[in-house]
């Protein structure tokens, strides 16, 4: 427990200094990263859903990221 | 040759922040609006737009002596070598007509000789309309890219293509400044918008957010014919809101329409048609008959991916009568249809 | 050249497309051109000595010029091999009926009793149509069934978006809701029924109606069913031009028939007696009728040189005493010119729903519920692995992961006794997984 929560915080450390930035968001011109298919949130969506079908079937906790499936009789 | 038009463009801020530049061309306002942060994009957009339109309506223009299309009558019967743009200006002209089962055909303007539609005159006779339908017809010309050769008394007249060619033109010059532009000549518009990322809120949904939407103001009876494009919507929405002005009423919206991609033509004008004993007979003539088109809308704007598109699926319906939007329908394009 | 014109032309629309791209060239026609894109994937999932599955994916989208866009989903999975049954190992074999009542296996003595019989094959697909929605919103609408021969759902989904600040803020709402038929082998078991005795028929010719036991005990008729009720609200937000982050918050119910019918919960002698810890039955498990989660999910995604890393965190509560937290890292490092390194580290940790029992003691009160599924009970996982990607064939482009997953499960509440002292009550499982996936756009 103690361990995860480290490792969101190390994590959230990473992006924090632009969290605290007063300019959030960006003008249309300046989406050249933003716009790499790298950087879409859900890059690589036949990945995600093969992985969360497998935690689906073996853990107690699904969906977060999009809904909670189911639909499916392994859990 | 006619004196070198006026080649005037201005450029302002307005006060919701978007640069919009002026000019004229092609017998039409333009404009160019841009969204961009920096004063010198949007010069530079403006100046790309209207060199654009300026050159664009030298080259095809039958009112001017130096013109492509000036050579080519000028030739009588020769043939004539065309440059590039020409060939391709030529040959989508010849997909048209035959998609169009010969409807639509550049070379019709010379009805113009008989049929004049200055408020007041009449319809002309059957004879002076026959003595015309031998010079009309896109299969009596020799076109051989790259070089065409045009019967004598024949003329090729590109202003159904022209204005809509320029406007897609000047929106691929533009496209690859930083910011939103619409580009807006005369009522024939396209926006340009930026490829945004691609960011879903929660993968499941899919929502896609990558693209700007594109979304209509369903007034309850959409339609309408050209018009100046307005700016944008509130904070944040990208794309543009356009109005689309009703042809019988100077400057009145009729329906406002969100126009994130894509371009929007339309062909039509209320001004143009003949009313004599009781009968209106509208500017659209079909080129195989030499008359008026029965019962067709005064003007018809469609929604297409480019401008070019837009123009001549409007002008083909046009040419469908009753049937406009029937057609519309099958082809399955946005249209707004004034009657 | 004389022509006449065609008559009947095929599509008047895509004839004019054409001639537009050939005008415009390829390059300003191109923002407008309608596109298809396919990705797939195959996914092997094997756990040493366990069960063994298969997963293929196939997903197409069509894009339409004016963003309007459908998309089709095909899933098709395979599972085989061995499944924890949920009774206790034992010092001495154990016979367990079979799911259709028709043979029994046995569990060696001091093993993790597991149900080899699983074997199962799943048709899944799901198609949703996506448009725009007023002047900066989408709306979609989808349809989802999946199928397999003791369950089967059907379900449907919608959901809008809608962007502000220079499309810099967006907000999404989504519901879905699905209603499942489990029809178990054998039928529905009664809860908390014994295992009935194998009635020795051949799964061939097992027919129901003779008065067994085991019939007596599956006694709740062939199938059952389940709905499901999914709400999802999200904000994302760009942050600048390098970042960008999301919030979820989910709820979902489920109600009905949610036990797990091939479950046991093992009844062992109590302390007090000689045999302490030796099973004497095995009953069928019961959880609640309903059951309802939260989660709170967040995600940054941020590019750094010329990598790109992806963070995320859940955290899900429920109304069965379940709580998890799961932190994912992916860090996406180019290694060529189109080629590149993911590594891949996934840390999950759950404890147990409140009627998770290991077992239950003669002579106590049957619990309200219980449940001895190693899926509700506690534990911690984690998941390392490695996705090289960026390979192109033509236009294709492949990857491929390999990684290894481990779940450490811990004891419950309940200690050791008797004979169960030195048995692994909680048996630690592995499994690997390698994924092929591919995408295209012709």
């Amino acid at each position: 427990m103690k361990r995860l929560l480290f490792f969101f915080v190390a994590a959230s450390a990473l992006t924090g200094s632009s969290v605290g930035c007063a300019h959030v968001g960006v003008e249309p011109w300046d989406r050249d990263i933003l716009a790499e298919p790298e950087m879409s949130l859900d890059a690589d969506a036949v990945d995600l859903g093969l992985d969360d079908h497998i935690y689906f079937s073996k853990e107690a906790s699904s969906g977060g990221r999009g809904f909670g499936g189911g639909g499916c009789g392994c859990n | 040759m006619i004196g070198q038009p006026a080649r005037d463009r201005t450029l302002d801020k307005r006060p919701d922040g978007i640069w919009r530049g002026a000019f004229f061309s092609m017998a039409s306002p333009c404009e160019l609006l841009a969204r961009t942060q920096r004063k010198s994009t949007a010069a530079k957009a403006l100046e790309l737009v209207s060199e654009e339109a300026w050159r664009i309506e030298a080259k095809f223009s039958r009112y001017r002596d130096d013109s492509v299309v000036a050579e080519i009558h000028r030739a009588r019967g020769s043939w004539v070598s065309l440059d590039d743009e020409t060939n391709r200006l030529l040959l989508f002209a010849q997909q048209v007509w035959e998609l169009s089962s010969g409807s639509f055909d550049i070379t019709s303007g010379v009805l113009r000789r008989a049929w004049s539609f200055q408020p007041g005159s009449a319809p002309p006779d059957q004879a002076s309309v026959e003595r015309l339908l031998p010079l009309i017809g896109w299969s009596r010309v020799e076109f051989r890219p790259p070089k065409i050769r045009l019967p004598e008394g024949m003329e090729i007249d590109l202003g159904g293509i022209g204005k809509e060619y320029a406007v897609d033109r000047a929106a691929e010059l533009v496209s690859n400044l930083e910011g939103e532009f619409l580009v807006n000549f005369g009522g024939d518009l396209r926006a340009v918008t930026q490829q945004a990322h691609d960011h879903s809120a929660h993968g499941e949904l899919r929502s896609d957010l990558s693209d700007a939407s594109t979304s209509w103001a369903d007034s309850t009876s959409p339609t309408g014919s050209s018009s100046p494009a307005d700016s944008t919507s509130p904070t944040g929405a990208t794309g543009w809101t356009v109005g689309v002005e009703s042809p019988a009423v100077d400057d009145v919206a009729i329906a406002e329409i969100h126009l994130a991609s894509g371009a929007l033509a339309t062909s039509g004008d209320s001004k143009r048609a003949v009313v004599h004993g009781g009968t209106r007979y509208g500017h659209v003539l079909d080129p195989r008959t030499g008359w008026p088109v029965p019962h067709a809308p005064r003007s018809v704007t469609v929604h297409a991916p480019t401008c070019v598109e837009a123009g001549m699926l409007a002008t083909l319906a046009l040419l469908q009568g009753e049937n406009a939007e029937s057609f519309l329908e099958e082809q399955g394009f946005r249209h707004w249809c004034v009657r | 050249m004389q022509l006449s014109p065609r008559k009947n032309p095929t599509s008047l629309r895509t004839g004019l497309a054409l001639a537009a791209a050939s005008l415009l060239g390829p390059k300003a026609a191109s923002a407008a051109i309608e596109d298809v894109e396919v990705g797939s994937g195959v996914l092997v999932y094997t756990e040493p000595g366990r069960v063994s599955a298969l997963e293929a994916v196939a997903l197409v989208t069509r894009n339409f010029w004016d963003k309007h866009k459908l998309s089709l989903r095909v899933v098709y999975d395979t599972l085989t091999g061995a499944s924890p049954n949920g009774a206790v190992a034992s010092r001495s074999p154990q016979t367990f009926t079979r799911p259709s009542g028709s043979g029994s296996y046995t569990v060696n003595a001091n093993e993790t009793p597991l149900d080899d019989t699983f074997k199962d094959t799943r048709f899944a697909g799901s198609l949703t149509y996506d448009r725009p929605f007023l002047s900066a919103g989408r709306w979609n609408v989808g349809l989802q069934g999946s199928s397999e021969h003791d369950y089967l759902s059907i379900g449907a989904s919608t959901g809008i978006t809608r962007e502000f600040d220079r499309k810099n803020t967006t907000i999404s709402l989504g519901v879905s809701g699905s209603r499942d038929e489990i029809s178990p082998e054998g039928g529905v078991p009664t809860a908390f029924a014994e295992m009935g005795a194998a009635t020795g028929h051949h799964e061939d010719d097992f027919t129901r109606g003779d008065d067994g036991e085991y019939d007596e005990n599956r006694g709740e008729g062939s199938g059952d069913t389940k709905s499901v009720v999914d709400g999802v609200i999200g904000l994302t937000q760009v942050v600048n031009r390098t970042t960008l982050i999301r919030f979820n918050y989910s709820i979902s119910n489920s109600s009905g028939y949610l036990n797990d019918p091939y479950k046991f919960v093992s009844v062992l002698y109590g302390p007090d007696d000689p045999s302490a810890g030796d099973p004497i039955t095995y009953l069928y498990e019961k959880r609640p009728d309903s059951h309802t989660k939260h989660s709170i999910y967040a995600q940054a995604k941020k590019r750094i040189a010329s990598t790109t890393m992806d963070i995320s965190y859940r955290f899900l509560w429920d109304d069965w005493g379940i709580t998890s937290h799961t932190a994912e890292l992916k860090h996406r490092v180019p290694i060529g010119e189109t080629v590149y390194f993911e590594p891949h580290v996934r840390l999950y940790e759950q404890t147990a729903a409140d009627f998770y029992r290991t077992y239950l003691l003669s002579g106590e009160a049957l619990p309200a519920e219980a449940s001895a599924d190693p899926r509700l009970g506690p534990m911690t996982a984690i998941t390392v692995g490695n996705r090289v990607g960026g390979f192109h064939v033509g236009e294709q482009e492949f990857a491929v992961t390999l990684e290894y997953y481990r779940q450490f499960l811990k004891d419950g509440d309940q200690p050791a006794f008797g004979s169960l002292e030195g048995l692994d009550l909680s048996e630690d499982m592995g499994a690997f997984m390698f994924r092929i996936s591919h995408g295209w756009e012709p």
